[in-house]
């Protein structure tokens, strides 16, 4: 083939272009590690790499919801502990009044005593994470039981059947998870039951005591520790799910690392090779304008 | 018997011929580098012979030496039409794939300031909220991250909006090129038409305006036909049209409008007699790119709007911290207009966390219910199979996959052209080492005609000497 000047020129020219652009795509493959740097990169890999990211963002989320949900329930499982140990506190004082033997000042004081322990339970029924009443359902800025003087106790928290008992948090996608107990669930009629404790032991009805109080007593001990347990089942699924997520995340975040993430190995090699086929291509051009037939003509 | 002068005469036509010759090797090597420069070529050829009488009877016949023809330009039609073509092609593929490039950088995906990981911050706020449904901090977050994402949506929007206007402004610019570059061809039309006419070859019009097309080519896909005139005979002259429109007819000149539509695909350039097909060419790249980013606009605009009502639907049936219901979300029905309520934004205890009304004392402060019923939109299936999100993913995908086509047919051209240029340098292409042994050659002759000369002129010296 017949050669032109220019030919020759604009082939060392184009060539040069070729490898150095070559050269600074693998540049940039090294400095930033990554292969997909905007979606025409790899068009299919874009769209995944950005469902998998939303994904790894929603299992973040889930984690956290989970971890709020987790100290929600310790402090609810916590309360739920001391109410166990006061209610058997309550359960002997009931079974130490019914007692015939029992003299009328002991009575007095076993009766301050449970007025103690109501109290005390009230306080436990107004427990709070942060500045939520873990027992008021939804309804958790205010305190879910509120006593008056005359010592009556009364409910104000959320109830199912005014539909704002369930504080629902969401622990994998469609997994929805009801974090609390209510204190109607919970404690039932729990202080109804100590005020007419009180009331008994102060009026000395041992009959009345050993009959029914004490039976009462131990319905309610049987529903806290009922409750207890379905929120410890509770935090066993929100642990699984916790597992869950974190072998989800290794697996999902090395999905998209495929997706998007140079070989560097491979990466650092094709850059060595795009230097040599430019400094390749650099020292051909200066070579080629060497000589010509003008070097020899005298 | 030839005359006493006709060896100075041959000789003469020599020195003539090898001049002509040196001369078209300088203009050869002076254009070297010219655009568009075919090397020219003189054609020799020897003189008419004289017959003479000689002995008797017999006649032969002396030559009489050499001329110089004419002088060609070395070219291949062929090629110049394919060059043509592929410069319209080429064209085209650059100006969709830099405006493809521009539009990817405009979606800045995937950066954490896309629009799909803002989607995500902002369906994550709502799990939070559902979570906190009384906490003023956490709906505050939830109208920041609102925001942002409409703030972006807007934004991308708006860069799109001025991509547009950035494509059409450079229409306004190539197509006034065209058209004073067609002017020129017309120009060069009718000087070549006037030589023509008297048998000439007029090489450096002629490459001037082979250039001129291709340029005018790069600009807009045109078709190149010999002009017959009236006696349906080559007149020299070129009649360039541009999807049937007569863009230059011999020496008239017609200009191309720079109103554009897209139909199915496929762009015109739009004026109030007719719609012209364009097919290759800048021109077309750039009213394709119109197209394109109006596609892409659709596409986002689909999301957004999306967005506004799968959200606002599932807001009004929730109710804020303050009992209400039925309130938007979100304002606006499109990318553009997509912005946060401002009864929402300036009041967060309006956002609709919860399912339940506010009765009497039990203000159910923390149901977040319909909080989570809004995160729950980012893994629903919307109209059809995809999520909001996955129908995101996949409009971005559409334009990776678009640009990925343009930088593929970009590089292709362009190694066309590498090639097609490489062959029109081989058959027209000046070369120095070539032309520098034709000069040698050349002045040798001149050298040896000279010499011819001179010998000549002693021995008519000698004769001359002889009368004295």
């Amino acid at each position: 083939m017949r050669v032109s000047t220019n030919m020759r020129l604009t082939t060392n020219q184009i060539n040069i272009g070729n490898s150095y652009g070559k050269f600074v795509e693998a540049q940039q493959v090294v400095a930033t590690g990554k292969k997909l740097n905007k979606p025409s990169d790899d068009p299919a890999g874009i769209a995944e790499a950005l469902n998998i990211q939303s994904v790894l963002d929603r299992i973040t989320q889930y984690q956290s919801n989970i971890n709020q949900a987790s100290a929600f329930m310790g402090v609810t499982d916590t309360a739920l502990g001391n109410g166990t140990t006061l209610l058997r506190q309550a359960r002997t004082l009931a079974l130490q009044s019914a007692s015939s033997t029992i003299s009328t000042e002991q009575l007095q004081n076993i009766s301050d005593q449970v007025r103690e322990i109501t109290k005390q339970m009230v306080a436990i029924g107004n427990s709070t994470y942060g500045s939520r009443y873990v027992f008021g359902g939804q309804i958790s800025n205010k305190p879910p039981y509120v006593i008056d003087t005359t010592g009556a106790v009364t409910y104000q928290g959320g109830t199912s059947a005014n539909n704002s008992d369930n504080l629902v948090v969401e622990i994998a996608q469609g997994d929805k998870m009801n974090m609390n107990v209510t204190g109607d669930q919970a404690f039932g009629q729990i202080f109804t039951t100590l005020n007419k404790l009180v009331l008994d032991i102060q009026t000395g009805n041992t009959q009345e005591i050993s009959n029914s109080d004490i039976a009462a007593i131990d319905k309610n001990l049987q529903a806290i520790i009922t409750s207890r347990s379905s929120l410890g089942s509770r935090v066993q699924r929100l642990n699984t799910s916790l597992a869950r997520l974190a072998t989800n995340q290794t697996s999902i975040t090395e999905l998209l690392s495929n997706v998007e993430d140079a070989d560097m190995a491979k990466a650092a090699l094709a850059l060595q090779s795009a230097q040599l086929t430019y400094q390749g291509a650099l020292a051909a051009g200066a070579r080629g304008y060497q000589t010509s037939l003008l070097d020899f003509i005298k | 018997m030839p005359s006493t002068f006709s060896g100075i005469e041959t000789s003469n036509r020599a020195l003539r011929m090898n001049q002509v010759v040196i001369d078209v090797t300088g203009h050869n090597i002076a254009n070297v580098d010219t655009e568009g420069y075919s090397r020219q070529m003189v054609a020799v050829s020897s003189t008419d012979p004289i017959s003479l009488a000689g002995d008797g009877a017999n006649m032969y016949q002396l030559g009489t030496g050499v001329e110089a023809s004419a002088i060609h330009r070395a070219q291949d039609k062929f090629l110049t039409a394919r060059i043509l073509q592929n410069a319209s092609d080429q064209a085209r593929a650059d100006s969709l794939n830099s405006t493809l490039e521009k539009v990817q950088s405009v979606y800045g995906e995937k950066t954490a300031t896309g629009i799909s990981s803002l989607m995500s911050a902002f369906f994550n706020s709502f799990q939070s909220l559902s979570q906190n449904a009384e906490s003023a901090s956490t709906r505050s977050t939830v109208i920041q991250s609102a925001k942002v994402l409409s703030q972006q949506f807007n934004s991308v929007s708006n860069s799109l909006d001025t991509l547009t206007n950035d494509l059409q402004s450079q229409i306004d610019t190539v197509i006034g090129q065209a058209n004073s570059l067609a002017t020129q061809v017309a120009n060069l039309n009718k000087q070549i038409a006037a030589t023509n006419g008297a048998n000439d070859h007029p090489n450096d019009l002629l490459d001037k305006r082979d250039e001129l097309i291709r340029q005018l080519g790069t600009l807009v896909g045109i078709n190149v036909n010999a002009d017959t005139g009236q006696n349906n005979e080559p007149n020299g002259m070129l009649n360039i049209t541009a999807g049937g429109f007569a863009v230059v007819q011999g020496t008239s000149v017609y200009n191309l409008p720079t109103q554009t539509k897209n139909v199915n695909g496929q762009a015109y350039l739009v004026d109030s007699f007719r719609d012209i097909p364009l097919k290759g060419g800048q021109v077309d790249g750039l009213v394709e790119g119109k197209g394109k980013i109006a596609s892409y606009q659709s596409d986002l605009n689909a999301v957004a709007s999306t967005l506004i009502n799968e959200v606002n639907v599932r807001h009004q049936a929730g109710y804020g911290l303050d009992g209400l219901t039925g309130r938007v979300f979100f304002t606006g029905v499109d990318a553009a207009g997509i912005s946060v309520s401002p009864a929402i934004e300036n009041n967060p205890s309006a956002i609709a966390a919860s399912v339940a009304p506010v009765t009497g004392q039990d203000v159910a402060l923390s149901n977040g219910d319909n909080a989570l019923a809004i995160a729950d939109i980012a893994t629903t299936p919307v109209s059809g199979i995809y999520a909001i999100g996955d129908r995101y993913a996949s409009s971005i995908s559409r334009i990776g996959a678009e640009a990925k086509s343009y930088i593929q047919e970009s590089q292709t051209q362009s190694i066309m052209n590498q090639q097609l240029q490489s062959l029109r340098g081989s058959v027209s292409g000046v070369s120095l080492d070539d032309e520098l042994t034709t000069m040698m050659q050349y002045q040798r002759s001149y050298q040896a005609a000279a010499k011819m000369l001179t010998t000549m002129d002693a021995m008519i010296q000698n004769i001359i000497e002889m009368v004295r």
